[in-house]
């Protein structure tokens, strides 16, 4: 063909292209293009011309063919590519956008299009992810640097970019900006209470759910939630109660309703709600398939098995998951297991409890007499807990391994798991000390303890569990599989619930719990006390070391458990008296006395309590009474109202000492009036100081103080009458203040010994026989 | 005639208070109603009873929004540790729930004085106590209570019986029941909730009761058949037996499709539906026919429930366990004469009754089953008496021959009647023996059929069929009969009738010993006896059976046996006493 042929031909070929656009028939555009010999990589004006004149009138799918074609032919321009880039992310594939934003823009492009688009698609991947740090947080941070939202929805995917990948800080820096910017758009303001609650700041977190429950309509009900659950996290329960009360007289959906009964733990509403779901379920207009899903998905998450089993027997629906679980368990028609035929069965059937013991179900055979025997070494030994973040335990939990190491084992044979070890969550507090001792140290939230496949038997019992507890066991198992141990030390509760199963599920050597407060039953946790068969059935296994940190704790977990109280041994705290300089008060005459009290302002510290007996004693006492209070906590401002109110004089409340130098040193004595106390460390710490000591009897505190002698301790009631508390002070103080100094040091010293506690550790680690505390 | 107060009970349907407040002064003569779906529920009823706090938070909204009066019982802590908080905060929430003008028409209820106080300083709120019952006079065995032991054993004296322990499955009694047949105690004083429970059930001593004797008093009576006749039949027989001595409206309640035999004999009947017949689900049949049953059993105001039968249905247990339906005894008509191989575990049901009657068989000298050898487990407060034979013959006149005859449309010989139920053996060479035996003798046989049966499409010219019932009452037609040896057969034709038998007896698919009864008849010399698997003797026996009806020959020496409604009337009477109607 002639030149001049060919060149008609193109411009006749492009007149009709152009023309069938005009005329949007866009297949017929593509067809003209891909058939003409007009070539992408020749004539890309054209091919993207069409794709942007498709993707403008809504022809997303040829658009995309030619975008692709455009691609492959090596056309890489930036308007093409973000489109490319968009549909592919909301066609799910954000890795695939994520490469071509990448290549055409670079790994942390300036075009902020493209950084909207690349943050999204890395919002995606964050969301489909179980690890929190999934994500490179420093590629976040890059791509943060430079982005500049201009709408609220770019803004938000950032903020939540942020949040999935732990970097909570500059989440709530770039919320607060948003709040300003768009003071009208109410989800930023829930994110700020989000990323407060994840900050483990719920005063703050209340204080932006109240002011949504007010403004925001549509928030409403939500808000009312949120609240409920934080007040109650802080023991806050009158509070919490009235919220729950309000919403308890209005009309909510079923799945609200189910939600309020989780949430105030009222299990008999529970089931009276479950009830009522499966015997009306056209009573609720909302209750259709999505909520049916919900509402099971609930009752799972809470281990409720037997009545997610019933409802689907009524015929409500459940989600594949769920399916799965029960076919796994037996639960479902072919199953082994007998269903439920009425709400009173099924309300029992609840994971963990019906497939205890453990053993039975992985059908494990018996282990030998004997087993696992002493060892002449520890091994390889595993300490878990659930973070380094303020906190006695916390700080308890280095101690112990400090001690260890003292001991003589060696360092490379100590690791050390934590649920989290996020700075943003406070969680990281004693990291750097722990860091010093040289251990290696796992980050739980690490992706790689996040894969979600386990072994069967593993996944099926991890995915029976109570949703709070199914990351813990899950990632831990990761670990232990990884690293196996032989030994599996769990610290708290929390940690040793996660081990106990984890060393079922992998027959691990040895299995210790180390409980480091009152009971569930006595610190009213109702959901611990939910474990408590799970609890019991460890004590079944013949690897299993279960300790309490103090001699009361070890009666009240053994009431609670119905155990021999032979079966659980006492660990108690280590005092370390190289960090607390031996600086003991001289008896002197005293114009006045400070009495401090050293603890978090929560409701168990019982802090007003504090005050009105602070307040009768300075009427009484003949010597004047300089009140301190050091801590910080949720109960600040009440404290101050209830200081004024009762007429507490010259009340001094510091928040910022941490150091024992500056909290102790200049107080003549303290005074604690919790509730509960585990091993209570402010009074360990208080008479290391030979500082007199005075406290409710509860819990662990008797076990924490010298009882008798120059030295002793003056225990109150644990329901103290305020006058007679005052009068029982005023009366010892002056005797106390005068002697027992050094008692009081060498008590603790001998007490909480490092040495003896680490011997006694080890001797747990080796199987040898308990040494008496 | 005022219509009922319909209350609704908003909770555990089976909660021991629900089921105690048909007792409650306050709601007699009330009908209670579940409410599954309360929002929508309510507004049928007068009034609703909410059985606890945790109740009335889970359904608050509801609550409120209803003018209807409601009554909410506050319950004291069960002495759980493990439920404490619950229960606190559950109060707690209730307190605050209630603090809105639109709760008036609210009362706060508890079960005893200290409950009331102590849970209206918690909540400061008024709490008003529910009016006891009134205390069941008599020496009533003690049983001990307990939350979550199901099984309770106790020590108790049958008159003329030396003092035994029996068992009973607590959780399933109806409360109102309960304290009519015993005196409940709990020894746990941690469990205030079942202290209160028990105490509000065994109810405040007063003279002011006054028991309501005049009028009909209605029984309903439960027959399982699907197409046979003999539970109709005894039950029948039992009714006529009583109707001969109080003044009874008797209600069956019968999945027999023999309902108008029922009804042609004076008895009303309800005819119901079984899961098979209405190819359902079992378990949503029986949660229907529970509800049912219970609905009617409040609505006929029944004072007893007599069953007849192997073994209890769960429905009839659990409307029985309704609210409502706690002043109704149950008797168990059961037959003796078990098969020894037959599984003891059905004698459980004595659980659940007042009064087991057995029948009396004219063969238990030889009953070796578990009825006479084997004692149940959970035998609960059960009475046991054996009364006469239970037949329809003292209350149904026999036609003459003629009259009989007649109405069978049957000409001039010799008849015997053929009667053999269900399939067994080699029956095919056994009729054609007795058909050979019958020919050569010219003798006729008619073959009975069960009104029950459909008809034939096609009917055989050389069969004669006859439908009729009851047999007694048209015996004389006949001069002889082969018959099953079933109960109802065995004794209607023992008793009053003195031609020639022969039984044939079966043990397959059925519960009774069949065969063991027909060999005692033939013992004494009532009967003739062919053994289906005893092939050798079946001719000769045949053929001498087949001898005596052509000579007419007569046997004397069957048994006399009165009627059983003597033995019935009082133990029956003491029945009726105890769930007796009364007012305060």
């Amino acid at each position: 063909m002639a030149d001049g042929s060919a060149l008609t031909d193109l411009i006749q070929a492009r007149k009709q292209i152009l023309l069938l656009c005009e005329k949007g028939r866009f297949a017929a555009a593509h067809m003209y293009l891909t058939g003409s010999g007009l070539p992408a990589s020749q004539y890309q004006s054209l091919w993207a011309h069409v794709a942007r004149a498709a993707s403008g009138t809504g022809n997303g799918v040829i658009s995309q063919k030619i975008r692709r074609s455009l691609w492959h032919a090596g056309s890489r321009s930036q308007d093409t590519t973000l489109k490319e880039a968009e549909q592919l992310l909301e066609d799910g594939d954000p890795e695939a956008a994520i490469f071509m934003i990448s290549t055409v823009f670079g790994e942390n492009p300036e075009n902020q299009k493209a950084k909207h688009i690349l943050a999204r698609c890395l919002l995606e991947q964050a969301r489909g992810s179980e690890a929190l740090k999934a994500i490179d947080q420093e590629r976040v941070f890059a791509l943060d640097a430079g982005y500049d939202p201009k709408t609220p929805q770019e803004a938000m995917t950032m903020i939540d970019l942020l949040r999935l990948t732990g970097a909570l800080t500059r989440a709530e820096q770039r919320n607060q900006s948003a709040i300003r910017k768009y003071p009208d758009h109410s989800h930023f303001l829930t994110r700020a209470a989000r990323i407060f609650e994840a900050k483990r700041d719920p005063l703050r977190a209340i204080r932006v759910w109240r002011h949504i429950s007010k403004t925001v309509p549509d928030q409403n009900v939500e808000a009312r939630f949120k609240l409920i659950q934080l007040l109650r996290s802080l023991s806050m329960f009158h509070q919490s109660n009235a919220i729950a009360a309000e919403l308890l007289q209005r009309s909510l959906s079923y799945v609200d309703r189910l939600r309020l009964a989780i949430l105030t733990r009222q299990d008999d509403m529970k089931h009276s709600i479950v009830k009522l779901a499966g015997n009306a379920p056209n009573a609720d207009a909302d209750f259709t398939g999505n909520a049916q899903r919900r509402f099971t998905t609930l009752l799972m998450d809470e281990g409720d098995l037997g009545l997610v089993v019933w409802l689907r027997r009524q015929r409500i629906s459940i989600s594949e998951t769920t399916k799965q679980v029960l076919q796994q368990t037996g639960f479902d028609d072919v199953g082994t297991r007998a269903l439920p035929d009425t709400i009173e069965e099924a309300r029992d059937i609840r994971s963990p409890d019906i497939f205890l013991p453990l053993a039975d179900l992985l059908e494990r055979p018996a282990k030998p007499d004997g087993w696992p025997g002493i060892s002449p070494t520890p091994g390889v030994v595993l300490l878990v807990n659930a973070s380094l973040g303020t906190g006695g335990a916390e700080r308890q939990f280095v101690e112990l391994v400090r001690a260890l190491l003292t001991q003589g084992i060696d360092k490379d044979s100590i690791h050390c798991a934590l649920f989290s070890l996020s700075t943003d969550r406070g969680a990281d507090r004693f990291l750097p000390i722990l860091q010093s001792l040289g251990v290696k140290i796992h980050d739980l939230e690490s992706p790689i303890f996040a894969k979600k496949k386990l072994p069967d038997a593993a996944d099926m019992v991890c995915s029976t569990l109570p949703k709070e507890m199914q990351s813990d066991v899950s990632s831990l198992w990761h670990l232990v599989d990884a690293l196996t141990p032989d030994v599996l030390h769990g610290w708290q509760d929390r940690a040793g619930l996660a081990a106990g199963i984890v060393g079922q599920l992998l027959e691990t050597k040895r299995v210790i719990f180390s409980a480091r407060n009152m009971s569930p039953l006595t610190r009213k946790d109702l959901k611990l006390m939910r474990f408590k068969a799970l609890y019991k059935d460890f004590f079944n296994q013949p690897n299993f070391k279960f300790s309490v940190n103090s001699a009361p704790a070890r009666t009240d977990y053994s009431n609670w458990l119905d155990v021999d109280e032979k079966q659980v041994e006492v660990v108690r705290n280590c005092f370390d008296p190289a960090q607390f300089p031996k600086v003991l008060p001289q008896p002197k005459a005293r114009k006045s006395i400070r009495l401090g009290g050293l603890f978090r302002f929560a409701t168990n510290k019982r802090p007003l309590l504090w005050l009105d007996i602070m307040a009768a004693l300075q009427t009484i006492s003949d010597q004047k009474i300089e009140p301190v209070l050091r801590g910080r906590g949720p109960l600040q401002a009440m404290i101050e109202d209830h200081a004024a109110s009762v007429g507490v004089k010259n009340l001094l409340v510091e928040t910022d000492k941490s150091d024992p130098m500056e909290l102790f040193s200049d107080l003549d004595a303290t005074l604690l009036t919790s509730q509960v106390e585990g091993t209570p460390n402010a009074l360990i710490e208080a008479q290391a100081f030979g500082l007199p000591v005075v406290a409710t009897n509860v819990g662990g505190v008797s076990d924490a103080v010298q009882k008798t002698g120059a030295g002793g301790a003056l225990l109150l009631d644990p329901y103290p009458d305020i006058m007679e508390a005052a009068k029982e002070i005023a009366q010892w103080l002056p005797q106390a203040l005068l002697r027992g100094q050094r008692a009081r040091r060498t008590f603790v010293e001998r007490r909480f010994q490092p040495g003896f506690i680490a011997e006694q550790v080890t001797s747990f680690y080796c199987g040898s026989e308990r040494i008496p505390v | 005639m005022t219509a009922s107060k319909k209350i609704g009970i908003l909770g555990l349907w089976t909660d021991p208070i629900a089921q105690l407040l048909e007792d409650v002064p306050e709601y007699a003569n009330a009908h209670f109603f579940e409410l599954r779906n309360p929002e929508a529920d309510i507004e049928h009823m007068d009034s609703v009873f909410v059985v606890s706090q945790q109740e009335a938070i889970a359904h608050l909204n509801s609550i409120l929004q209803t003018t209807r009066p409601i009554t909410i019982l506050m319950r004291r802590h069960n002495g759980s540790p493990d439920k404490f908080l619950e229960w606190e905060n559950g109060i707690t929430l209730l307190g605050m729930g209630l603090n809105t003008e639109n709760s008036a028409h609210i009362r706060l209820a508890a079960l005893s004085d200290l409950a009331a106080a102590a849970i209206g300083e918690m909540l400061n709120k008024d709490v008003t106590t529910l009016q006891k019952p009134h205390t069941i006079v008599g020496d009533l065995p003690k049983v001990v209570i307990e939350r979550d032991v199901p099984i309770c054993s106790f020590s108790t004296v049958i008159p003329g019986k030396p003092r035994e322990t029996r068992k009973i499955d607590i959780t399933t009694m109806n409360w109102a029941r309960l304290r009519r047949l015993a005196r409940p105690i709990v020894l746990k004083s941690d469990d205030e909730d079942m202290a209160d429970l028990v105490a509000f059930s065994v109810g405040t001593p007063t003279n002011q009761v006054v028991r309501q004797t005049d009028g009909e008093t209605t029984v309903v009576v439960v027959v399982p058949n699907g197409v046979g006749l003999g539970h109709i039949t005894r039950m029948m027989g039992i009714g006529h037996a009583l109707k001969n001595s109080f003044n009874i409206n008797m209600v069956f309640w019968s999945y027999s499709r023999a309902v108008e035999i029922l009804r042609a004999a004076g008895f009303k009947v309800i005819l119901r539906q079984n899961a098979v017949h209405l190819k359902t689900h079992p378990p949503s049949w029986r949660k229907w026919e529970t509800k049912e049953f219970a609905r009617t059993l409040q609505a006929l105001d029944a004072r007893i429930v007599f069953y007849d039968g192997g073994t209890f249905d769960k429905f009839l247990v659990d409307a029985l366990a309704s609210p409502g339906c706690g002043k109704t005894g149950v008797v168990w008509v059961r037959r003796g004469m078990m098969r020894p191989d037959a599984d003891p575990q059905m004698l459980e049901a004595e659980q659940y009754c007042d009064l087991v009657i057995e029948p009396g068989d004219l063969a238990s000298e030889v009953d070796i089953g578990p009825t006479r050898k084997k004692r149940p487990n959970l035998q609960g407060f059960a009475e046991h008496i054996e009364c006469e034979p239970v037949t329809l013959r003292p209350y149904l006149p026999a036609y003459t021959s003629r009259e009989a005859k007649k109405k069978l449309k049957m000409g001039m010989g010799r008849h015997i009647l053929i009667s053999l139920g269900g399939a067994f053996g080699n029956w095919v060479e056994l009729r054609r023996m007795i058909a050979t035996a019958a020919s050569k003798r010219r003798i006729k046989i008619v073959w009975a059929k069960s009104p029950l049966a459909p008809p034939l499409l096609v009917q055989d010219p050389n069969i004669t069929e006859r439908r009729f019932y009851p047999l007694n009452r048209y015996l004389a037609a006949f001069d002889g009969v082969i018959t099953a040896t079933g109960y109802n057969s065995f004794h209607e034709l023992l008793i009053g009738y003195d031609k020639p038998i022969m039984f044939v007896p079966t043990n397959n698919v059925r519960l009774d010993d069949q065969v063991a009864r027909a060999q005692y008849a033939e013992s004494k010399g009532w009967a003739h006896v062919v053994l289906v698997d005893e092939i050798e003797t079946q001719g000769a026996i045949i053929e001498d059976f087949m001898d005596q009806v052509r000579s007419r020959t007569r046997n004397t020496k069957r048994p006399e046996v009165n009627s059983p409604d003597k033995t019935l009337s009082e133990p029956i009477s003491k029945i009726f006493q105890r769930y007796q109607k009364f007012r305060i």
